[in-house]
């Protein structure tokens, strides 16, 4: 055998150890990832005591893979390996087709989902407001010709029917025949989100005025600008950076409504517009409406012909209340995720008129926070 | 510190390689020095306090091996040797074994007064009292010299590549590599595949293997079945590569180092026999115990009935050894009693029957053995036991078909076959390349699943 041989393996193994230490030591620190939506591990201060008890290893050893040098290409590589290797339908977001990232089924938990449920209905039934829960499907549920061969099963008819069956003051009606209709058209879900479209959120829109005997405004009136490079949630969670991005599409009617963003503790932000342009820079775009999660937004549209409507919601309505805006003079937007006063009062300061609830499925399997419907 | 982590990857061993080799080989006193230190700072990064610990076995062990050295009466080398044991042993058991026999002892009414005893095991020391242990009974039997060197000595008791998950070197098998030994290009080739397969076989096998497991493990009843059989499948691939990975990237690293250490697993899944799994399984430990109890307690060569005892007497505490469970202790005897019943009983019928009915047998009952290995106590054994020959529906479904790739995978490397085409290929230059080109890949994609591991998008994922 050829001497030079025998040098291959070390040399490859040593230059990426070392390239890999090199690198490392070498780049310069960032702060944030934009990928994962949170700041990254600062270099840690060690102590003894810390030493001793292995926080100073834990917060090193995080310092250091929050820093790994090229640690999004690697963190696609093991994506795509675990692809490649068929376990796609063991991961929590599947590779679906046609470029779709979609959630994997989230777990079923009927106690907390009939529990939330009977807590807006007896908010509803006490308040003497008409009230509507909109529930917006998991993608997964909808896009089953997508999904990988062995996904797990949803639990959307379920709650359908348990919706259905444990609502009594709150109407309550099926979204789903609306959107898979208007699926054939154009996407109604995001392909890297787990939002719906625009063009999703006018389905609903269309949908819920139909249900409450409303006129929606028609989709001819609105003029359509899209934005592409939107990689949303499912796109930074899966790894598989190499699909496509996503588009955005913001629908203007021409309504300059006035929107106040009020957090607990902070100045109200007051804007002239649903949307947030400087979102649109970013990877995950869905923050151009309504500027992302907040505690309280109020929109107003004095030219409207409802009075007030408050929406206690998750992020599915952020795209959602433009539309509804065209129908009332005042939409509230609530978030129980932040909201910690009460929520009877604060109807009754508002002179609400109108209760809608605007929830994923996926969230009311998971979130606890009706518990602060009060 | 593990092996299969960032730091040690991309920290600890170019470090330790550059500092290594930037020491010329003529000074081999300076390089065990070094090794010495980086050992304590592996050691010391997982246990800052019982490193202390570690040096007081390397103290006591080697001036026992010392006084052996001197004294001449056979009572007093006795006494020696059995001082030293009663230290390694007592310490070993201390630590290990004191929450469960309080605990166990707080079961009877009578002594349910004792207070709960919470003692850290300290990583590695079963392995490193074994091989502390292995010295002074060898330098007492006069199988080997005792060293001068305390560096030496002390570079050998922490030596990081097998400390905290073996193999268990003895002392007499790298002695002389302590005086003098030498580093080639050839050898730390071979070390480099030898780590990257083992690196590979824990982070992008065992590691995965671990989740079917868990899952089936989780809620056995509601897993059912077919998810149970599939779920001890995994366990049985998860522990192999996991602990064979262990031992080849020691073995790897040794050979780096210009070690040459022992093989310690030799493919124990296509064993045909129960005595044949144990001759190719955790090998160092099993003529760890056949050298230092089993041949000293008479081994076989007396009745049947001492030969059964010491049989038993092997086996349980080898079942203990893995682990301060009762379920251990179990797991060991079902062992012992299986080796017995082959020994005396099965034998000239196994080997009448055809190799693929052996294998079967065989697979069977290690499968079995590792529901107790694996199961939290003897209560959880029982029910995955009742979920695996009652059948329950459960949660199977296509997404098992998930796992076939990986499984497939799973069981080829679990066979010589690799090691066969590679023998029959590695003179050819070209094989080399191979070779260099699937270290990185093994590299890159152990990488990649470890750097994964901290990627934790706070999405909202509802919001």
């Amino acid at each position: 055998m050829k001497k030079w041989t025998h040098w291959l393996c070390p040399g490859v193994f040593c230059l990426v150890i070392f390239a890999g230490a090199a690198a490392f030591l070498l780049q310069p620190p960032r702060a944030y990832s934009e990928r994962e939506k949170r700041y990254l591990q600062e270099a840690p201060t060690v102590t003894l005591a810390m030493l001793d008890d292995g926080t100073a290893q834990a917060d090193w050893e995080k310092y250091l893979a929050d820093h790994f040098p090229g640690r999004d290409a690697f963190v696609g590589i093991n994506a795509y390996w675990k692809l490649l290797t068929g376990r796609n339908a063991l991961e929590k977001i599947y590779f679906a087709k046609e470029n779709y990232l979609i959630n994997a089924p989230t777990a079923m938990d009927l106690e907390l989902f009939t529990t939330t449920l009977k807590r807006f209905d007896q908010f509803a039934s006490t308040s003497g407001l008409p009230a509507t829960l909109v529930m917006v499907p998991s993608s997964g549920s909808m896009l089953t010709f997508l999904l990988p061969l062995g996904h797990g099963a949803y639990p959307d008819d379920q709650l359908y029917e348990t919706a259905e069956n444990t609502l009594q003051t709150v109407r309550s009606w099926d979204l789903r025949p609306a959107l898979a209709a208007a699926n054939g058209q154009q996407p109604v879900f995001y392909r890297t989100d787990h939002h719906l479209t625009s063009f999703g959120c006018y389905q609903l829109y269309a949908a819920w005025c139909r249900a409450m005997g409303r006129e929606a405004r028609p989709i001819s009136d609105y003029t359509i600008t899209s934005y592409t490079g939107f990689c949303g949630t499912t796109w930074s969670g899966s790894g598989y950076f190499l699909t496509p991005p996503d588009t955005v599409e913001l629908y203007d009617s021409g309504l300059t409504p006035t929107v106040t963003i009020t957090d607990g503790g902070k100045e109200p932000v007051v804007a002239d517009s649903f949307f947030f342009p400087d979102h649109l820079q970013e990877l995950d775009m869905y923050p151009v409406f309504l500027d992302g999660n907040h505690t309280l937004t109020k929109i107003e549209n004095p030219d409207a012909p409802e009075g007030t409507l408050l929406v206690i919601k998750d992020s599915y309505a952020h795209a959602v209340a433009p539309f509804l805006a065209e129908n009332y003079k005042t939409v509230y937007l609530l978030d129980l995720r932040y909201y910690r006063g009460s929520v009877s009062q604060l109807v009754k300061d508002y002179g609400v008129e109108e209760l809608l609830f605007l929830y994923g499925t996926s969230t009311l399997l998971t979130d606890t926070n009706s518990a602060w419907l009060f | 510190m593990v092996f299969s982590s960032i730091p040690f990857l991309y920290v600890f061993l170019p470090v330790t390689l550059l500092g290594y080799f930037l020491i010329p080989e003529r000074f081999l006193g300076l390089r065990n020095a070094f090794l010495l230190l980086m050992n304590l700072v592996f050691y010391a990064y997982g246990e800052p306090v019982y490193v202390l610990l570690m040096l007081a076995s390397m103290a006591v062990n080697f001036g026992a091996g010392l006084l052996l050295q001197r004294c001449s009466g056979r009572r007093a080398r006795k006494a020696v040797l059995v001082g030293s044991v009663i230290l390694n042993v007592g310490a070993m058991a201390f630590f290990k074994y004191a929450g469960l026999v309080v605990d166990t002892l707080r079961l009877l009414p009578a002594l349910n007064w004792l207070p709960a005893v919470k003692v850290a095991l300290p990583i590695g020391i079963s392995f490193y009292t074994f091989q502390a242990m292995s010295y002074v009974i060898d330098v007492y039997r006069e199988d080997c010299a005792a060293t001068g060197k305390f560096v030496d000595f002390a570079a050998y008791i922490s030596l990081f590549p097998q400390l905290i998950a073996g193999p268990i070197v003895r002392y007499s098998d790298v002695a002389q590599q302590l005086k003098e030994r030498t580093c080639t290009v050839s050898a730390f080739s071979w070390g480099v595949k030898m780590f990257v397969i083992g690196l590979g076989k824990k982070v992008l096998l065992a590691n995965q293997f671990a989740l079917l497991y868990e899952q089936a493990a989780a809620d056995p009843m509601a897993a059912g079945t077919l998810v149970a059989w599939c779920g001890i499948l995994a366990y049985a691939l998860q522990i192999y590569f996991d602990f064979g990975g262990y031992s080849d990237m020691a073995r790897g690293l040794g050979a780096m180092l210009g070690f040459d250490f022992l093989v310690n697993f030799n493919y124990p899944y296509i064993s045909k026999s129960i005595t044949e799994f144990w001759r190719r399984w955790h090998i160092s430990l099993s003529t760890w115990f056949r050298d230092y109890v089993y041949i000293p307690l008479g081994g076989s060569r007396c009745s049947k009935v001492k030969t059964a005892r010491n049989l038993l007497i092997v086996w349980m505490l080898t079942g203990f050894w893995h682990g301060a469970g009762w379920n251990f202790l179990l797991w060991g005897l079902y062992y012992g009693l299986l080796l017995l019943l082959e020994k005396f009983l099965l034998k000239p019928y196994l080997e009448r029957l055809p190799a693929a009915v052996r294998w079967i047998y065989t697979a069977l009952l290690v499968l079995i053995g590792w529901v107790f290995f694996a199961s939290a106590d003897l209560a959880a054994a029982a029910q995955y036991l009742r979920v695996l020959f009652t059948p329950v529906p459960g949660s199977a479904g296509l997404w098992l078909l998930g796992w076939i790739p990986l499984g497939m995978v799973g069981a080829v490397a679990a066979t010589p076959l690799g090691a066969r085409i590679w023998a029959c290929w590695k003179e050819r230059p070209v094989s080399q390349v191979a070779a260099a080109g699937l270290c990185l890949a093994g590299l890159l994609l152990s990488t990649a699943s470890l750097v994964s591991g901290s990627y934790n998008p706070f999405l909202y994922f509802q919001f």
